[in-house]
């Protein structure tokens, strides 16, 4: 899998090095509003490249038509597909990486307050929610290709927004406590497992339909 | 003789189409030339080979084993060339070397160099500003650079102008060098066949025609060439192949100098492998 991660990178940098150079950009600008402003923009910035980057491959792949040459590679089509999944976990993870050690330095360093426990908040569920967005698009990638999932991906996260908005306002009315709800350390476990769940369970999907194309 | 690719009745169906009981095998140290017209199954066959994809019937070996079974091990000593580099555009030949040193264990870097140097591939152009002929070339440096002890080629020289395919056939005939190599060639190109192939397979609507050597078709088949009139004097049993045209008749047969013998009067020419494959794809099979 070394060779096809190493492939992946090189070929989005060299595709998409103005753009990641300016979303880190933008990223220090807002960050000028304050260290949880910058360390918040950067986890934001690093998960939504996680998301981005692995589709991106994909549709660099399919140009190409690079799976021709791929599948007669030793690396076994698990091994192809598992590395799309291994991209996009490690962006994720070097988002919360870096935000983690930002938070340390920051609160150190520069004597500010004991920054890292609003920092884990908003970046796990950043994290969290890229992840489960990625375990959505990826088998939508695989079955309809690039330009058709788009569509679809976003008409999903439209219909996802739209619920979450609807659930907020009956939440205000029902009383309900859904703010409590993220300082849960029970909920937080089973949110994580349901990740976990949905990745592996995104992973094997997209395997299968990978595994039934016949390019 | 120890055979490197073993096919045995090898079968797969598609709703317009089926590859249907294809047996054939490679000895080491040989070429066999793969001929067949569009969508014959040529390429069918080699994604099977490869383990693209599930295969209805048959079986496939390849260095003796079964490619199902150690498929990911097998692919370790295969090299594989499309009719195409299938690289993205934006990558440099070095490039392509650094990522698949990752993807072969026995990936020799200096091999890799030679063979561009060799070929005279630029290392750091990018291969959106390569020519047809400079993109197989870089599909054949990757497919050798990891010492493969077989080579599956798709046709690897069409769109290439003569020097380059000279080049390039060159390259194939050294490989194959000792016992322990062995190169299959699928090609429209019959001359490049007729050039460095062994043995010749003729794939037809899905199904082997003949797998002979090619000095036994070049030599030992031939074609009557004869008026209408003439075909009737033709034991049927002799005829391969007929196809009869406007101003001429030609008859198909395996055994030239008997037929020569047979039908005095008749021309009897050598068969070149395209004339074989045109008469048995638009002749009508006797």
């Amino acid at each position: 899998m070394k060779g096809l991660l190493k492939k992946d990178l090189l070929l989005l940098w060299k595709n998409m090095k103005t753009v990641v150079v300016l979303v880190l950009v933008y990223a220090v600008v807002f960050g000028a509003q304050g260290a949880e402003t910058a360390m918040s923009t950067m986890s934001i910035v690093f998960s939504l490249l996680g998301v981005m980057l692995p589709l991106y491959s994909l549709a660099y792949d399919s140009q190409a038509r690079w799976d021709l040459f791929a599948r007669a590679l030793p690396v076994g089509k698990r091994q192809i597909v598992l590395s799309k999944y291994v991209l996009a976990v490690a962006f994720i993870g070097a988002g919360l990486a870096v935000e983690f050690a930002a938070a340390l330095i920051l609160s150190g360093a520069l004597g500010l307050p004991w920054l890292l426990p609003q920092a884990a908040a908003v970046s796990l569920c950043m994290a969290a929610g890229c992840l489960l967005l990625l375990a959505l698009e990826m088998p939508l990638y695989y079955r309809f290709g690039p330009e058709k999932a788009r569509i679809l991906i976003f008409l999903v996260v439209a219909l996802a927004a739209a619920l979450g908005g609807a659930l907020v306002s009956l939440q205000g009315e029902a009383g309900l406590p859904l703010a409590a709800l993220p300082g849960s350390p029970v909920l937080a476990a089973l949110a994580a497992l349901l990740v976990v769940l949905c990745l592996a369970g995104s992973f094997f999907l997209s395997l299968r339909i990978y595994c039934k194309q016949e390019l | 003789m120890e055979h490197l690719l073993k096919i045995e009745g090898l079968t797969k169906h598609y709703p317009e189409f089926s590859l249907q009981d294809v047996s054939f095998s490679v000895p080491g140290g040989s070429i066999m030339g793969f001929v067949g017209e569009n969508g014959a199954g040529k390429t069918t066959t080699i994604k099977l080979i490869l383990d693209e994809f599930p295969r209805d019937g048959g079986s496939v070996t390849v260095f003796g084993r079964d490619n199902r079974e150690a498929g990911r091990e097998i692919r370790e000593d295969i090299g594989v060339v499309f009719d195409d580099a299938h690289f993205h555009e934006i990558f440099t030949a070095q490039e392509v070397g650094a990522f698949l040193k990752d993807c072969y264990r026995k990936w020799d870097a200096a091999c890799y160099d030679a063979l561009l140097k060799r070929l005279e591939l630029p290392a750091k152009k990018r291969i959106k500003e390569f020519s047809r002929g400079m993109r197989m070339k870089l599909s054949i440096a990757a497919a050798m650079a990891h010492r493969p002890r077989l080579l599956l080629l798709d046709e690897p020289t069409s769109g290439l102008d003569p020097i380059v395919r000279d080049e390039v056939l060159e390259l194939f005939q050294e490989f194959i060098g000792d016992e322990e190599h062995a190169v299959l060639f699928s090609s429209h190109i019959t001359e490049d066949l007729e050039k460095v192939a062994d043995y010749v397979t003729f794939l037809h609507r899905g199904r082997v025609v003949f797998s002979e050597p090619k000095d036994t078709l070049l030599y030992g088949w031939g074609v009557i060439r004869c008026g209408r009139e003439q075909l009737a004097g033709i034991d049927p049993a002799d005829a391969a192949a007929v196809r009869s045209g406007d101003f001429e008749t030609r008859v198909l047969v395996k055994d030239r100098e008997a037929a020569a013998r047979k039908y005095r009067g008749m021309l009897v020419d050598r068969a070149s492998l395209e004339e074989i494959m045109v008469l048995y794809g638009r002749g009508d099979r006797a």
